[in-house]
Parts: structure tokens; sequence; C-alpha cells
């Protein structure tokens, strides 16, 4: 008997559970809100599809791939304006994720980092944080490594295995080296490495999902410098579309809906299994799916939308959330950022975005210095070595500088954010919290008028004390730059109260052991109703300063493969809610 | 002939490949207007609109001993935009994956996407305003560009702003010219950088003015970089001497360090949807930090 599954979203967790699932014979149907923009999707192998992206800055500030803030806004708010009953600050494009066959991996930095083995036990290791909802995963390192393996082998990854600092070989462990070396490294990388160099830190290849010579039939990277918000023009990059999905779809197991909009996960009149789905397809009419498998891999916010809507009067908080948990404890990463500033046009956009990957902020900090920010210990996260700034960004930043007239002309001639800098990023690990969620505006409606997510979110003491301890060390190797005018810090966390502008995005329907305090078990499955699974970075428990994909993608393939190992129920009968 | 003529001979080209004129029914909310595409005549705006608006892009980008706005063609790039749904594909996104300036045979970012149901009823609301229409309107009206542009455009025209010097203009335009003018240059003035400084085929940037001035490469796919390029040192005849900057030496760079993250930057962007005041609310609070430090 072919078993069937219904998928939400096809980007970094759902073509993988897709493609895993197809492979064990099933047959799935993949619901995307966004639209498919690689021409010959489906029906081209992967190394011959077109594309509808390319090196155009102002395409990307258009958001192409995008939800539309107008019609699909998000709301935002602080935890101190929800305290002062403050409905809402902000509206619109606040998602920071893609909306396309393919998901957000579609114009994705590409940095494929693993998670460490001390990041699955911190509650154990580190202990409870004040305010916060510090938890070990009910899984560790050694469940995900096989799926890290493959993942990796499928997707293409490129990376230097002997220039791996010892500590990061020991924290994550492999079985196998990179199968393609890195990408030449950019003059500014080789200034921050020398520079990290002098400080004691170790900058080496960051590992990243691009091609550096042909691979899997697609073509090396041309290092042009514009990765990240950008498709990739040549189709250097592995993805979820490419390495995943579109051989997936052309197995015959896997049908893709495009611009179908999931609204609600039906139940049986229980409650307690699942009978379909409903969505808006993309002439805005409404359509049920019956399935008795469905996951969710829409995405944290989107993901924790759709169980909130599909309450019910067996489930009148939310589909799965009797603990209270969905929703909850949504996390982005804060980034701290750096950069020295030179006399010289130093082309940093000459290069793979950030080639290089730095761990000796990763932590955890503990000791006095860190006590005294008001936290018991501090995880920090990798530094993202030498990135480049296009020259768009560096329009809008000096837009928002000094506005029009003369002297955005003459910042512009100067060129120092595109010319003259050597930059780095902080990813900051961001703690869970119980008053950091996403809920059901109460007013702001979509296109379709279903309620916009709201998302409540304010960085814990723990953000802003990583960003005092671990920016001052930052500064403090990029003022050795080599021939550097000067050296700064934005400790993001420490500035603005505004929601994290990240793509990285977590938690809101947390995995664990028990029920009380997390939405679905270690599999993915909800605990409360048979047949629902999440996939995406939802389950995350907490949020290790990493690029997540690589963890999201092998998560998902774990996940699909407990999916596919459960006994075959009989559908439910009448019994339809 | 003119810039203004230019436009509209490449939005014909894309367009149909013919010189016939071309209409497309507008939906905005007083009864719907017919939006025309005719020989000699702009894309959305009238003639005086036009001219007002190249004296206001005058003075956001004003020329110096290098081009300025007007000459990149920005005001013309923005009238295709305010009627992008005049032709078809409309002049939303670029076509891809490359132009011909970095080793490819043909452009394809002069053919413009099309664009699926979703995406026209985006730019159409966006563009054209939410029309009275309930289902646009569930979190309150959409007034659409071009309804900001014809308002403020005539606030301009009935102070006689296009007939003033650049300074004139200047003064008057810091000074204040009352709500419509400043709905206007919330969005007039980032249609005209992001017109100025991105791909030419929007129909700024004209002869590449913009990236001339700011000695940015554009788009170098599908050539990109060789291992050399990529690795050697500093550009031999580039150093600046940082004096007399049009901002404090410590606030330059506080904002250099923005430029460790394309992420970040590019997410800053995308909450902005084309508007000045958040890109202003992001960097301000960056600024003062650096005059906290100093």
């Amino acid at each position: 008997m072919t078993r069937e599954a219904v998928v939400i979203g096809s980007g970094a967790a759902g073509s993988v559970v897709a493609h895993e699932l197809a492979r064990r014979g099933w047959s799935v149907t993949v619901l995307e809100r966004g639209r498919n923009l690689r021409a010959g999707f489906g029906k081209k192998p992967s190394n011959q599809l077109g594309t509808r992206y390319s090196s155009d800055e102002l395409k990307s500030a258009r958001q192409l791939g995008f939800p539309d803030g107008l019609l699909e806004p998000y709301t935002a708010r602080t935890q101190e304006e929800a305290a002062d009953g403050m409905a809402r600050s902000a509206q619109g494009a606040l998602g920071q994720l893609g909306a396309a066959v393919g998901g957000t991996t579609l114009h994705y930095n590409a940095k494929f980092p693993r998670f460490w083995k001390q990041d699955f036990t911190m509650r154990s290791d580190l202990g409870p944080v004040a305010g916060a909802q510090v938890a070990d995963w009910p899984i560790g390192y050694d469940d995900l490594a096989p799926h890290y393996d493959a993942v990796e082998r499928r997707i293409g990854v490129q990376g230097d295995l002997d220039a791996t600092p010892a500590r990061t070989r020991e924290q994550a462990p492999r079985s196998r080296g990179y199968d393609m070396p890195p990408n030449p490294v950019s003059y500014v990388g080789q200034l921050l490495r020398e520079a990290a160099d002098g400080v004691g830190y170790d900058a080496y290849p960051q590992p990243a999902a691009v091609n550096s010579v042909p691979y899997a039939g697609r073509p090396a990277c041309t290092s042009c410098g514009l990765c990240s918000g950008f498709g990739c023009p040549v189709n250097a990059r592995g993805d979820a579309l490419v390495s995943y999905l579109n051989p997936a779809v052309r197995s015959g197991k896997v049908r893709v809906l495009a611009r179908a909009l999931v609204y609600r996960v039906d139940t049986t009149r229980n409650g307690k299994r699942v009978t379909g789905v409903r969505y808006v397809d993309g002439k805005g009419r409404k359509k049920r799916l019956p399935a008795t498998t469905v996951v969710l891999a829409g995405s944290p916010i989107n993901t924790a939308r759709l169980l909130l809507m599909s309450r019910s009067d067996t489930h009148p908080d939310g589909l799965g959330n009797r603990s209270g948990q969905v929703g909850r404890n949504m996390m982005f990463h804060n980034f701290t950022l750096a950069a020295a500033l030179l006399p010289d046009d130093v082309h940093p956009n000459r290069s793979q975005s950030n080639p290089l990957q730095m761990d000796d902020l990763m932590g955890p900090f503990r000791g006095p210095e860190v006590t005294a920010l008001g936290v018991p210990w501090v995880k920090g996260g990798l530094v993202q070595v030498a990135g480049g700034l296009p020259l768009f960004a560096e329009a809008g930043l000096y837009a928002g500088a000094v506005g029009w007239g003369r002297a955005h002309k003459e910042l512009m001639r100067l060129g120092v954010l595109h010319r003259r800098i050597a930059g780095s990023q902080l990813v900051g690990e961001d703690l869970p919290q119980a008053r950091n969620r996403v809920d059901l505006d109460p007013r702001v409606r979509d296109v379709h008028g279903f309620p916009a997510a709201r998302i409540t979110y304010s960085p814990h003491q723990h953000e802003k004390a990583a960003a005092v301890l671990l920016g001052a060390r930052l500064e403090a190797m990029h003022a050795r730059v080599r021939g550097a005018l000067g050296a700064a810090i934005i400790p993001y966390p420490l500035i603005s109260t505004a929601l994290p502008m990240t793509a990285h995005l977590a938690g809101t329907a947390r995995m664990g052991d028990d029920p009380r305090s997390s939405v679905c078990d270690a599999s993915g499955a909800l605990h409360e109703v048979e047949g629902v699974y999440v996939a995406d970075a939802s389950t995350f428990p907490t949020f290790p300063g990493f690029n997540p994909t690589n963890t999201i993608m092998a998560n998902a393939r774990r996940i699909a493969h407990a999916i596919a190992a459960t006994p075959v129920r009989p559908a439910p009968k009448k019994d339809r809610a | 002939m003119g810039q203004q003529g230019t436009t509209r001979r490449e939005a014909l080209k894309v367009a149909s490949g013919t010189a016939m004129a071309v209409f497309a029914a507008s939906t905005l909310g007083d009864g719907g207007v017919a939006v025309a595409v005719e020989p000699g005549k702009a894309a959305f705006l009238t003639d005086e609109e036009l001219r007002q608006l190249r004296a206001l892009v005058d003075v956001f980008i004003p020329a110096d001993q290098d081009p300025g706005a007007v000459q990149g063609g920005c005001a013309e790039a923005i009238d295709a935009l305010l009627g992008a749904f005049a032709v078809s594909p409309p002049r939303i996104y670029a076509g891809g994956p490359f132009s011909d300036r970095a080793g490819a045979s043909r452009n394809d970012f002069a053919q413009f996407l099309t664009l699926d149901r979703y995406e026209e009823r985006a730019w159409r609301l966006r563009i054209e305003g939410s029309g009275g229409r309930a289902e646009l309107e569930r979190n309150g009206p959409v007034p659409g560009w071009q309804r900001l542009y014809r308002d403020g455009l005539g606030a301009l025209a009935a102070v006689g702003f296009a007939d003033q010097t650049v300074t004139e203009r200047e003064l008057r335009l810091r000074q204040g010219l009352g709500p419509q003018v400043d709905a206007l240059v919330e969005v007039a003035w980032p249609h005209t950088w992001q017109l100025m400084y991105g791909a030419p085929e929007y129909g700024g940037n004209k002869d590449l003015v913009g990236w001339k001035l700011a000695v940015w490469d554009g788009d170098v796919q599908p050539r990109g970089w060789s291992r050399a390029q990529i690795e050697t040192g500093p550009l031999p005849g580039t150093t600046a001497v940082l004096e007399n900057l049009p901002l404090p030496f410590e606030e330059l760079l506080k904002l250099s360090a923005m430029g460790g993250s394309s992420e970040l930057v590019h997410n800053l962007l995308v909450r902005a949807d084309g508007n000045a005041s958040p890109l202003r609310d992001a960097v301000q609070p960056v600024l003062q930090e650096a005059r906290r430090d100093a």
C-alpha cells in the first residue's frame, strides 16, 4: 500500500522530508505558498534548470520570491510594548524568509556549519538562566551525525578539514572530509585572518554549500560576491530545490502545488487524529486535501501561525497547544557586527561572501566577568569573517545616515562600505523566552482575511551580555587589521529593540520528552494529535549561534525517517471535524 | 531625442516590438483610469509633473563634476515604474540570469519577468493603491504611489518648484513644503537612489553614471572574478584621504561596521519596502552610538 503525506512548505525542511519519504515509496504532496522561480522545475535535471534570479540588487530589494508585506503582513512589538498593552509597533515584511518553491534556500548565504555537541545539553551542562527557558534537546549530536553526513554529501559542501580548529573537530566530529576544497579567500579575508592570528584566534574556510569545483553536474562558483539575498545565477549553490525537491518531483512520487497557502489543519471530531488540510490556491479558491500524515515545514513563524489558526473545540488554544508552548520561544540570531576601515579599495565583494569562519567566540564563557553582566554564563556563536556589502545596500545605509543631497552623493563617490572595509559578524545565540512568541494579531489580516502572525520579541540580558563581552573582543581583533584607520562594532542587541534583521529563525514548536513543556516529541510528532509532525526549525529547543540550514535539513531528514518508520493505520472514517 | 523618448522606446520594445500604443486598465479607486503609453508621452505622469519630478531628483542627487539623477534618467525611470502596468510584462522585475555586461551574449535583464496573479496584485496595490476595494483594505486603505506622486508633484508645481534654482529648491525642501511633499519625498527619494544605483534596465543609471560614480562593477556574472582578482591586494591608485567628510569620521567608522553583514542590511532594505523613514530609524541609533562613544 502506498503511503501518502502532505508537506506544508518546500524550503530546507519540507524538501528534505518530501525527498526522503518519496525514496521510501511514499506519495507526497507539497503545498507551497510561493511560486516557482526555476524554469524547468520538475521536468529537467537540476543542472539544466533556468532561473529568474540574477545579480540585480533592485530585484532583490523588490523582494522577488518573498511574501508581500502589503498582502501578507506580519506585525511585531517588543515585550515592553506588549506589557504596556500595545497591540503592535511594526507591520509589513517582517517575516524575513522567502516564499517560493525551494523556500529561502533559493537565496541563502549557503554557509553550512554543524551545531556542536555541547549545544544539545545546555540545560544540564550550564544550568538555568532566569527569564529564559533553556532546555536540553531530546536528541544529541550523534543522532544527527549520519544525517549531517548524508545532507552534506547530497548538497555538496566545500571546506577544509585540515584547517578546522581542533575544538571544532572535537565538538562537531565528522566521519568524512568535505567534498570540495574552499573557494579562494579574498584579500580582506587574508587581512582578517592575519588579524585573528594576532589575537590568538583561528580563522579558517567556512563550510559552504557552494560548488568550488563542478559538483553534481552544476558549475563552480565564480565568486561574484552576491550570495545572501540573491539567487545564484550560475547554479553553483546547493539548495533545497536543486538538491532535494527537483529530483524528488522527477521521481514521480512528489507533486508540488505552488501558490497554495494552508490555513488550517483538520482533525477528527475528538481532535486526536489528523484528517487533512485546507488551503487557498493561486486563484483564491478554498480547497481541502485529505491526509493521514501532515508535515509542517513552513518555518517557525508560519508553523506557529498555522497551529494557532487550527484551533477547534478540542484544541481551543491552537492545535497541539495544551502545553501553551505553541508560538513561544521564538528565537532569532543576534548579530554583533565589526569592521576595520581602510584607505584603499580592498574590493571586499570580490569573493564568495564570508569565506572564513572563526569559532573562538563560541563559548560558553563563565566567571566574574560574565556574572558582572547579570547572567551566569554566556554563549556566543561563530564569526562569519570578511563580509562584503554591495552598492545598493551602501546607498540605503547612507540614505538612512544623511538623507538626500550632496552628502549622500559624496559618500557614494567615496565608497567606504563597498570598497574600503574588512568586516565580520558574530552570529549570536538567542536564548528561548516564553514571552518571545508568535500569536495571532487581533486586528491585522492578510489578503485572504486570515489573522497575521504577530511577533513579540525582546533580547534577553544574555544576548546583551554576549554583545558586550564578545563585541569588545571582536573590535580588538579588527583594530589589528594591517593598515586600518580604525575599527568599530555594532552590538545590535544593545542598540535596537526591534526584531533582529536576520533570516535565522527557530523555536515556536519545541520538541521535548515532556508534553507539559514541549509541543512535539523527538520525532517531530505533535504530542496531542496523531499524524501531525513538525519538521522545520520550529522544533529547536535552543538556537546555537550557527547558520542553521545544515541542521534544519539534517533534523528534517531524521524526522522523515521517523515518519516513514511509523506503522500503517487505516484512515479515520466519518469522524471528521 | 530626450531621455523620455528613450524610455518610451524601451518600454514599447519590451511590450510588443512595435510602436503601437499600449493600454491597460488601471484600478484606481476613483472609477478607474486608463493608463496609456503613446508616442511622445510619459508612462503615467504629465509633462508638467515630469518637469517637477526632474527638479526634485536634481536636488536628491545633484550634478557636480559627475552626473546626477537627472542625467541618470531617474525621473523617467520613476515614471516608468508608476506606469509599470501600461506595458506587458510590467517593469517590476528585470529578467535573468545575465545582462550582457560580463560575458553573456545576450541581455536577459532587458526582458522583464511576467508576474503571476499574486505578484500583480501586490504591485498594482503598491503602485495604484487599494481604491476602496474591501479585500485590499482589511488593514486600512493603501494610497498607492501614483496618488502620492500626483499629489506631491502637484504641491511642488503650486509653489513653482521647478522654476527655482537648485539651491532654492534644496532650501525650500529642507524647510518643508507640507505633508503632500513629505509623503512624496518618503517614496521618491528611495526610488531615486534605487534607480540611480540599480541596473540600467530599470531606466535609471543611464550610461552607468551611478556605477561609474561609485566605482562599482555592477553585475559581474557569468564572468565573475578570477583567483588573482580575488586574492590581490589593494587596487592601485585608490587611496582616499578621509578629510572633509560629509559625515564625522567616527560616525562613518561606526556605519562601516554595518558592512560586516550583508544579510542584516538586506533585511533592512526589505523591511523598508521602498520607504525612507525605516532606513533613517534603523541607522540613526547606530550613529548616536558613535557620538556617545566619541
